[in-house]
């Protein structure tokens, strides 16, 4: 176990940036996911982790030790790959002894480490299988125990669920954090499925064409997203632009198309400067009727816009509303199925300033 | 897309006529072998294994089945070599040299071998590297049949996944240990085709051998070419019966040996 010290790496293919300056830093025991688009950077930061690319300038510390120089096979990192790469000539045993022959571990001991982590990922009496006879689930269970049984540094997982079915997918997603807490190893988990980042990761790292965006909690990803990208990648988020107005009771305010709106965050803006307001469909409510009254006026705790039903999804457990706010605006919805609003029918949306939150404008990178 | 009946019928019919085609002359060459009669020709006049005797009995014969054997042993393995390193190289290193260097790999192929066994005649007179027939022969037999080894070892190549190199390396194997380990044995099916198509390509060779073999250094098809000058007897058809047995067990013993199903297996995983 080891903590992953990645300071000023970056690495370019020909005219393309593909990691740009990344600082990051992973204590020992964390898990954390790099999560982005294909083409982000995130696979090649791993690939230099392990050693399968060298960084154009930057270094790599595993552990507090500099090993930009060494070769994969001295950096002590135990891989997943995305299609597993299993020796297709080798059996399930012969798979998961490999790394041990290499750490020219007695026989007898190589049997009882190889027997020992079969069980963990339930695996016995599937020993002299070839990885081809497997299912994908139990191809990807000995991709992990081979890389587990040399008690690896570091964990690199690299989409390592990519492949298997829906289900499935989100079964072993418990499952390898349930293994990576019980191995209590440093992990870095590559992907591009933010539901899964989200459910493994102690943090999550977003980067966007070689830049990272953000690097926070799970819950701070999501509710506090840093910028519109970010909003936008992680899940549904509602953007309305405006700038940046004098802060009222210590509530900011910003005067967009569809009037003032409360919001939190955004501290380091200053008066003036573009901004915009992110609410995310299930913060926002819905009630019946244009809104006349009294309890259409906004106040500091809660934000009240009107309009327009323009279509609506059920989904079961929820439905999801497109809410026409202005002519050039449309909002996502989701609630309760139930009451049931209909097309063309106005309604009222309020949502909770502190479910309200300024991001900036630009992603990280683009300034 | 599914066949009519009658479309079925008609592509069993084409499927046998052909391999009745392909297989009609050997057949026939094997039942002449048997021939009892003076002559060799089809239908036989009764059965015998007298030819056989007398090809046993046959010093020539003996001595050139015996030199085809060394020479093709020769020959399949510095292909194998050769070949699979030149697919290495090219498949994964040549970058913008890849087409070129690949077009004059299989160049071999295109041009007629008998052009080729003259280039290669001149070429030793000229250059005067070796004396030896032997040599020769292992020089030309070798430059007809790395294309085979080079396209067979290149396929698997191509759909090669580097990932299971990486992953031997991340599993602490250097280098060495990665290519012995895991990327030879992943090859070995290429590998073993193209031997198998180099070993019955040098022992079924003619132009070039007729070319560059000297006197004691008779490759088979040469020996059978000068014998049939001279005598039309069914010994002839004895020795093309043991040589295509030769070929027969070749291939089946590399089947058991390597598994045809080794080949759907080509270094995925």
């Amino acid at each position: 176990m080891s903590s992953i010290n990645l300071r000023s790496l970056t690495k370019s293919f020909g005219p393309l940036v593909a990691v740009n300056n990344l600082d990051l830093e992973l204590r020992e025991g964390e898990l954390v996911a790099f999560l982005g688009p294909s083409g982000c950077g995130k696979t090649t930061t791993l690939r230099m982790i392990a050693g399968f690319e060298t960084a154009d300038s930057g270094e790599i510390y595993l552990g507090g030790r500099e090993v930009s120089s060494f070769p994969p096979e001295r950096r002590d990192a135990g891989m997943v790959f995305q299609n597993y790469a299993l020796f297709p000539h080798l059996t399930v045993y012969e798979n998961v002894a490999f790394g041990l022959q290499m750490r020219k571990v007695p026989k007898e001991d190589i049997q009882t480490r190889v027997a020992e982590i079969l069980q963990k990922v339930q695996l016995t009496g599937m020993e002299n299988r070839l990885p081809r006879q497997l299912s994908g689930g139990q191809q990807q269970r000995t991709a992990l125990a081979r890389a587990l049984v040399i008690n690896p540094a570091v964990l690199l997982l690299d989409e390592p669920l990519a492949n298997l079915d829906a289900k499935l997918r989100e079964e072993m997603r418990f499952y390898i954090r349930n293994l990576q807490q019980e191995f209590g190893i440093t992990t870095v988990y590559v992907t591009h499925d933010q539901a899964e980042a989200l459910v493994l990761a102690d943090r999550v790292a977003v980067m966007r064409n070689g830049v990272l965006q953000q690097i926070d909690v799970p819950e701070q990803i999501y509710q506090r997203p840093r910028n519109a990208w970010v909003a936008n990648f992680v899940g549904i988020a509602n953007l309305i632009p405006g700038t940046i107005g004098e802060p009222l009771n210590d509530v900011a305010r910003i005067n967009t198309g569809l009037g003032v709106i409360h919001a939190n965050g955004g501290e380091s803006l200053s008066v003036g400067s573009e901004a915009l307001a992110s609410v995310r469909p299930e913060s926002l409510r819905l009630e019946r009727g244009n809104g006349s009254a009294e309890s259409a006026s906004p106040t500091s705790s809660v934000n009240r816009l009107t309009g327009i039903i323009e279509d609506r999804a059920y989904l079961g457990n929820l439905a999801d509303y497109r809410v026409r706010v202005d002519t050039d605006t449309v909002l996502r919805v989701q609630s309760a199925p139930f009451p049931v609003y209909d097309i063309s029918e106005d309604v009222q949306l309020s949502f909770a300033v502190e479910e309200t939150w300024l991001v900036l404008p630009e992603a990280e990178g683009e300034r | 897309m599914e066949l009519t009946r009658w479309g079925q019928f008609a592509l069993h019919a084409v499927a046998t006529l052909l391999y009745l085609f392909l297989l009609a002359p050997i057949f026939i060459v094997v039942i002449a072998a048997f021939n009892s009669g003076e002559y060799l020709r089809f239908p036989p006049e009764g059965f015998s294994l007298r030819w056989f005797r007398s090809l046993l009995s046959s010093e020539p014969f003996i001595e050139s089945f015996l030199f085809s054997l060394q020479l093709a042993v020769t020959v399949t393995i510095l292909a194998t070599v050769i070949g699979t390193a030149a697919a290495l190289y090219i498949v994964r290193h040549a970058g913008r040299l890849r087409s070129p260097l690949q077009l004059l790999m299989i160049s071999p192929l295109p041009v007629p071998a008998i052009l080729t066994g003259i280039a290669l005649l001149i070429f030793f007179y000229a250059t005067d590297i070796s004396r030896s027939s032997f040599t020769h022969l292992v020089i030309g037999h070798t430059l007809v049949c790395l294309p085979y080894v080079f396209l067979t070892v290149s396929t698997v190549l191509v759909g090669f996944d580097r990932s299971l190199e990486e992953a031997a390396r991340s599993l602490g194997a250097g280098p060495l240990t990665t290519f012995f380990r895991i990327t030879l044995p992943i090859l070995k099916s290429g590998m073993v085709s193209g031997a198998v198509f180099a070993f019955i390509i040098s022992f079924d060779q003619f132009p070039i051998s007729l070319l560059l073999s000297g006197v004691g250094s008779t490759p088979l098809p040469v020996q059978l070419f000068d014998y049939l000058r001279f005598s039309f007897d069914p010994t002839a058809a004895a020795v093309s019966t043991v040589t295509i047995v030769m070929t027969v067990i070749v291939v089946l013993v590399t089947e058991r040996l390597v598994g045809l199903e080794s080949l759907y297996n080509r270094g995925k995983s």
